[in-house]
């Protein structure tokens, strides 16, 4: 990659600023600084805030080093993006009533005001983990992760297809109070049932990938899930609407709000939004829409 | 031989038709495989919506069901999105096919998320959550149903059954009538009982339900009904289509 080329958008700058503004909010909020000033009403949004900056201010690096992102040149992409992100997000909200694993905390009492809340916060998900991989890729960042290439036999591929039915339909089912212990194979399922039809259609595909023993992109998106996890996390701590984990396992160990065992589950989830995200575009277009 | 073969040629299509339809007949080369994507593509939205309307019907319904009997909806959702599938991939007969298919298999696919939903409520019923998106899943389902009437209509149209065209117009108007409208009127209901009186939406959706007698139900089937037979007269047609092709062998290498 040729180093900074390219001018920097100033929607980037907005983001930074936005992103530090929310910051001292949140500061303020903490250290009893100015107490005129109702800062739960303001930090009440910092997550959604903080990851629409974060967005803007990675989409601008990213062109700066590439001349090309999602905000200048796909902002079709950026909106399926965000629909994606908040229709799937609110399937994992679903699984969570069954199977408790978090819960918001004050939350705004007024019902159009929360759903309204939901939406930016949801959809900012996808964006952010296809951004941070981006970002990762335009760095070159473990391009040259390899493994031996094998061939995936018909069978292996039903076996995952066999396997993520189980892990994704399974839980439910299952006595109550062992539901909470199962999150991790609603955060493998849904890759483990999708990526094979991906394979099979000829779309982006991470078991191709591996096919061809490449591992750049897995752990691209690994990465990315990692980084995006250390951030939620980050951010919610100190929100005033935030959420804390419920789920029995490892409460002891935390990373801020997280069970500390809770944040391998970032790492799989990347990979599952990517498949999900393919799986759902190949429908109505063949291009790749991501460019990941 | 060729492996398209103009519509309007079939012996089904009727002499006396009308100069739109006619004109719509002549323009459009229907390749052999695509007959046989229609074909199974209705087959599989029959059986797919059959099995959705039984299953979703008795799951709503406040009776016991054998454990796991979901999974008999999943399988009925699965098969619509396949079958609209591959009417999708049909690209033969115009523009405004396309068009309407799109929507038709945003819709199934969307019928398949909210199925999750509708899955994962049987759990846990007293979430007003999954409550929302089960009556998502209704709404999608009677939408799914009218606009399949629609893409029938453009097919009714292309092979020139002007009996077919006017069914689904009718039937789609049903399913407006019958389907659409009652269930506005269950969601505005629940809603204004929730703002206006406070009350839970659970309850009054369990008490909605418990008044619904057999009658009612049998009333509100008709419509899906009315448009699984059209379904089944668009295979049998499209069938009578390739029956009608002078060199069947030709049919397997096209679809190769």
């Amino acid at each position: 990659m040729n180093g900074y080329r390219h001018r920097f958008p100033q929607y980037g700058t907005l983001g930074l600023i936005v992103l530090l503004l929310m910051e001292t909010a949140v500061f303020c909020s903490q250290t009893d600084a100015f107490p005129e000033i109702p800062w739960s009403c303001i930090t009440a949004w910092a997550t959604p805030v903080c990851w629409w900056g974060y967005i803007l201010l990675l989409d601008a690096w990213i062109y700066r080093r590439k001349g090309t992102s999602l905000l200048a040149d796909r902002r079709e992409s950026l909106v399926i993006q965000c629909i994606l992100s908040v229709t799937f997000w609110c399937l994992f909200e679903a699984y969570n009533r069954v199977m408790p694993g978090w819960l918001y905390v004050h939350l705004e009492s007024d019902l159009s005001v929360r759903l309204l809340g939901y939406a930016i916060a949801f959809s900012t998900i996808m964006p952010a983990l296809f951004l941070t991989c981006e970002f990762l890729q335009s760095y070159e960042v473990f391009t040259s992760a390899r493994m031996p290439r094998f061939h995936w036999s018909h069978g292996a591929l039903v076996a995952s297809v066999a396997a993520g039915l189980a892990c994704t339909l399974a839980p439910p089912f299952l006595p109550e109070n062992a539901r909470g212990y199962l999150w991790a194979f609603v955060w493998v399922g849904w890759f483990f049932l999708l990526e094979p039809f991906n394979y099979w259609r000829g779309l982006p595909s991470i078991y191709r990938d591996w096919e061809h023993g490449d591992l750049s992109r897995t752990f691209q998106l690994f990465t990315a899930g990692a980084l995006c996890g250390l951030l939620w996390e980050f951010w919610n701590k100190w929100a005033y609407t935030k959420w804390i984990y419920i789920f029995p396992l490892g409460q002891s160990v935390r990373y801020f709000e997280m069970p500390l065992v809770g944040f391998l589950g970032f790492l799989p989830f990347a990979l599952e939004y990517f498949v999900m995200f393919h799986f759902i575009a190949s429908f109505f277009t063949r291009d790749d829409k991501l460019g990941i | 031989m060729s492996d398209t073969i103009d519509a309007a040629a079939q012996p089904t299509t009727k002499p006396d038709r009308g100069p739109a339809i006619g004109s719509a007949v002549m323009d459009l080369k229907v390749p052999a495989c695509d007959y046989v994507r229609l074909t199974q593509g209705f087959y599989f939205v029959f059986w797919g919506l059959l099995v959705t309307v039984l299953t979703g019907a008795q799951l709503v319904m406040p009776i016991d069901m054998p454990p796991f009997a979901e999974l008999f909806l999943g399988v009925g959702v699965l098969s619509t999105l396949i079958g609209s599938w591959r009417l999708y991939q049909v690209r033969s007969l115009g523009e405004t096919w396309h068009h309407r298919m799109r929507w038709t298999l945003s819709l199934a696919a969307l019928l398949t998320y909210f199925c999750l939903f509708f899955y994962l409520w049987r759990r846990a019923p007293e979430s007003v959550y999954l409550l929302g998106n089960v009556l998502a899943f209704a709404a999608t389902g009677i939408a799914y149903v009218i606009a399949f009437n629609r893409v029938v209509a453009v097919l009714a149209t292309v092979l020139g059954r002007e009996d077919m065209a006017f069914e689904s117009r009718v039937f789609g108007s049903g399913n407006v009538g019958l389907l659409l409208l009652p269930l506005a009127g269950i969601i505005a209901y629940i809603l204004a009982m929730a703002v206006l009186q406070k009350s839970n939406p659970l309850a009054e959706f369990r008490f909605l339900i418990g008044r619904a007698n057999l009658l009612i139900i049998i009333v509100l089937l008709l419509p899906f009904s009315l448009t699984l037979s059209l379904a089944w007269s668009c295979k049998d047609a499209v069938l009578r289509q390739l029956s009608n092709l002078d060199h069947p062998r030709d049919l397997g290498a096209d679809r190769t």
